[in-house]
């Protein structure tokens, strides 16, 4: 009698399989280029509770017969609507820590070009909390950065015709995409220039790479 | 999961979900699959608590991955497919290669959803809770659609006149 899962199993119509060496040496390199992702910071329990605590005194007070200050009030509100850092002091809410810390652990996490190193001065860096600043997070701002570095180490490395290290270039380039915060980034057009920027290093493509440096990384070395 | 566990991960499980991939899609796309399916499972996991069992959480990255490549590219064809028109060489000792050949085209014949669910099983040789969490189902709904496939697949294979037990009840039991 005929086991039919035998004859499946007898079908196949691959045994076994190796991943070729070149194939494995790929993966990890993609991987070695593309950070380990962070989980979000978990729902901050003592500030929503202190929210529910003004917002429970508030009804307690009205109830009560009580005036709640507008002051109060919108002391309340805007601790909701707050941006993610607080421009003045430079401390993120998201983190808990100073912006120097997050942003040095962060830069431990990027690949950056042989000899280079962001020289950003974090301790003096205090994001701006007007809208369309580039003050979503500062892994944005550290990815974006080491962004410029790797176009810059391209272009020296394309101009002085050393071919593999321009190529490593573009490869770590082509996967700036799939850094983080760049793909967590909503405006979405961090990602296209990038894009573009890996396009133009891959198709050896030396002006558009300067043109992207220039017009994306005015200041950064 | 730290780079170093990855690699392990990677060293451990690669050439399984290569030969799963191999036996769904052309080579060229399995390679392209394969490293889309560690870096997917990089981004996952990387830095946080890896799964205990990797491996179905790899074939059901890899699945997602293909059905995803099958819609946007509706040309390429399957493997069991491919194999049913250009019969491959049967292994030594067991069934010919008409068996297979026929068999195949039975697979083919089936709904996607059957034919993965025979394939977990005898292809992949995952037991009955792995290929639950590959199909994102419970071990007992995965246990009755591989019931009902393997009486569909023994329909399809009587109605061709091919291989077939004669009691696909008695014969097509067993599983994992």
């Amino acid at each position: 009698m005929t086991d039919l899962r035998q004859l499946l199993v007898d079908a196949n119509p691959v045994q076994a399989a190796e991943v070729p060496d070149a194939l494995r040496a790929k993966v990890m390199a993609e991987v070695r280029s593309t950070p380990a992702p962070r989980r979000r910071a978990r729902f901050r329990w003592p500030l929503s509770s202190m929210l529910i605590a003004l917002v429970a005194a508030g009804g307690v007070a009205t109830a009560g017969g009580l005036l709640i200050s507008q002051a109060t009030k919108d002391r309340a509100n805007a601790q909701t609507t707050q941006p993610e850092y607080d421009g003045g002091s430079g401390l993120p809410l998201r983190y808990g820590r100073s912006i120097e810390l997050e942003a040095k652990r962060y830069m431990r996490q990027l690949p950056y070009p042989p000899g280079m190193r962001d020289p950003m001065d974090w301790r003096a860096y205090r994001p701006s909390s007007a809208a369309g600043e580039m003050q979503g997070t500062v892994d944005l701002l550290v990815e974006w950065r080491a962004t410029c570095l790797w176009r810059s180490y391209w272009v020296k490395a394309y101009t002085r015709g050393d071919r593999l290290a321009a190529a490593d270039a573009a490869e770590i380039l082509g996967s700036t995409t799939r850094w983080p915060a760049v793909r967590a980034d909503r405006v979405g057009d961090r990602a296209d220039a990038l894009r573009k920027a890996a396009r133009a290093a891959a198709a050896s493509d030396v002006d558009a790479v300067r043109a992207s440096l220039q017009f994306d990384c005015d200041g950064i070395p | 999961m730290t780079a170093q566990t990855f690699e392990t991960v990677f060293d451990e499980h690669g050439d399984g979900v290569f030969a799963y991939l191999l036996r769904r899609t052309s080579r060229e796309n399995a390679e392209d699959l394969l490293s889309e399916t560690f870096l997917t499972f990089w981004r996952k996991y990387g830095g946080h608590r890896m799964p205990e069992e990797p491996l179905p959480f790899l074939f059901a990255i890899a699945r997602r991955l293909l059905a995803n490549q099958r819609r946007s590219d509706a040309r390429r064809t399957a493997l069991t497919e491919r194999i049913a028109r250009e019969p491959a060489p049967a292994p030594e000792g067991v069934p010919g290669q008409d068996t297979s050949t026929g068999l195949l085209e039975a697979l083919a014949q089936l709904t996607e959803e059957d034919r993965e669910v025979l394939l977990l099983d005898a292809w992949e040789q995952l037991s009955g809770a792995e290929a639950a969490r590959v199909l994102g189902c419970r071990e007992g709904t995965y246990r009755q659609r591989l019931r009902r496939a393997r009486v569909r697949l023994s329909a399809v294979l009587e109605e061709a006149g091919g291989a077939s037990p004669q009691d696909p009840g008695a014969t097509l039991g067993g599983g994992r």
